[in-house]
């Protein structure tokens, strides 16, 4: 019982994986692919590494999953902002316009 | 003053870790890890928030388990829509940069709010000062949602603000 | 059984990154570079963790909570770069 939650939320984990990488490849530019890269990384590590400590049960293992779970939540949207913090100076996005036209003086 | 209560508040975090990361109680174990947090502790000593920055935390655990729950529900459901729109044969995107005013009071809870803001559906924030947040929306519909976000409700209410 | 699921979750997450590495590569600004390292960070991170779980051996979580941090660091070292100029 317990190994088919494992499966079923190890394969959501990896579902979500997949439309991470699809959603970089096919988005138009670098902020719309940060909305994919944020968002369904950092649910899918949570997923991927929440299945493994079902597995594992509360032991050493299971106490480094849980804070490689919440170093990652803390982690990943941080370095998202920081990326489009840093491309929103230089970037001309996909309407081809320099993006700090757009949105006024930051 | 190098030993205040933010460093050992510090050290003692700093201690814990270590314990469940190694996972054993030999001596030497715990000897070395408590001058490793005291070392590094002092040594971080300036970046250390300070008790002005942050909202009354202990007091208020239970407003911020619940903050998490809601921001976990807010994830999955950011998820959803991010898999309906690459998924989708025809991209119905239309990206835009909103300004709006940042309504968090303490530097940590404009942190949280500024990462909260990445999570919640179509929402990334861009840059996050005392005045004002930059946020990048995927398409239009979605500045309603942001608007009467659950997220902006449970954080102020961590805050000690009703609404 | 259960450690077989977990080859073929560490073999698609593989695929993943392959399809990764081709944005890094790719990627028209150093903006797109710099966010397709990251996802592969984070897919490796969690091969890393399946991997340990199919041979049974903790040291490489270890390595896992390292490379978490670090990829971490070097993202922040891009974008700053790229912002200031400088280090």
């Amino acid at each position: 019982m317990r190994e088919i939650f494992v499966l079923v939320l190890l394969f959501t984990g990896v579902f979500f994986f997949s439309v991470g990488t699809i959603g970089v490849l096919r988005l138009p530019d670098v902020f719309c692919r940060l909305h994919a890269n944020t968002k369904s990384d950092t649910l899918g590590v949570g997923l991927v590494l929440g299945s493994l400590l079902l597995y594992e049960g509360l032991s050493s293992a299971g106490v480094k999953l849980i804070f490689m779970i919440i170093f990652i939540w803390i982690t990943n949207p941080t370095a998202g902002h920081i990326i489009a913090r840093a491309s929103y100076d230089t970037i001309v996005d996909w309407t081809g316009q320099l993006a700090r036209q757009k949105g006024g003086e930051k | 003053m190098i030993f205040s209560k933010d460093v050992l508040g510090m050290t003692i975090i700093l201690y814990i870790f270590w314990l469940l990361i190694s996972w054993s109680l030999h001596w030497v174990n715990l000897v070395l890890g408590f001058s490793f947090a005291l070392f590094v502790a002092i040594f971080m000593a300036p970046e250390i928030i300070t008790k002005e920055e942050r909202p009354p935390f202990l007091a208020r655990g239970f407003f911020f388990l619940r903050f998490v729950l809601i921001l976990i529900k807010e994830i999955i459901k950011a998820n959803i829509q991010v898999v309906q729109i690459v998924l989708s044969p025809k991209l119905k995107i239309n990206p835009q940069f909103v300004e709006v005013k940042q309504v968090m009071r303490y530097p940590v809870t404009q942190v949280i709010w500024g990462n909260s803001i990445t999570l919640t559906p179509g929402t990334l924030s861009i840059d996050v000062d005392r005045e004002k947040v930059l946020i990048h929306f995927l398409s239009e519909e979605l500045m309603v949602h942001f608007e009467e976000s659950p997220i902006k409700a449970a954080l102020m209410e961590f805050e000690g603000r009703s609404k | 059984m259960t450690e077989t699921a977990f080859l073929i979750a560490a073999i698609l997450l593989m695929v993943n990154v392959i399809l990764c590495l081709y944005r890094a590569a790719v990627g028209p600004t150093p903006g797109d570079r710099v966010v397709a390292i990251n996802m592969i960070t984070s897919k490796t991170i969690a091969v890393m963790a399946l991997v340990s779980f199919m041979y049974h051996e903790e040291l490489f979580l270890d390595v896992a909570i390292t490379y978490t941090l670090i990829g971490y660091t070097a993202t922040i070292c891009v974008a700053k770069y790229l912002e200031l100029k400088r280090l």
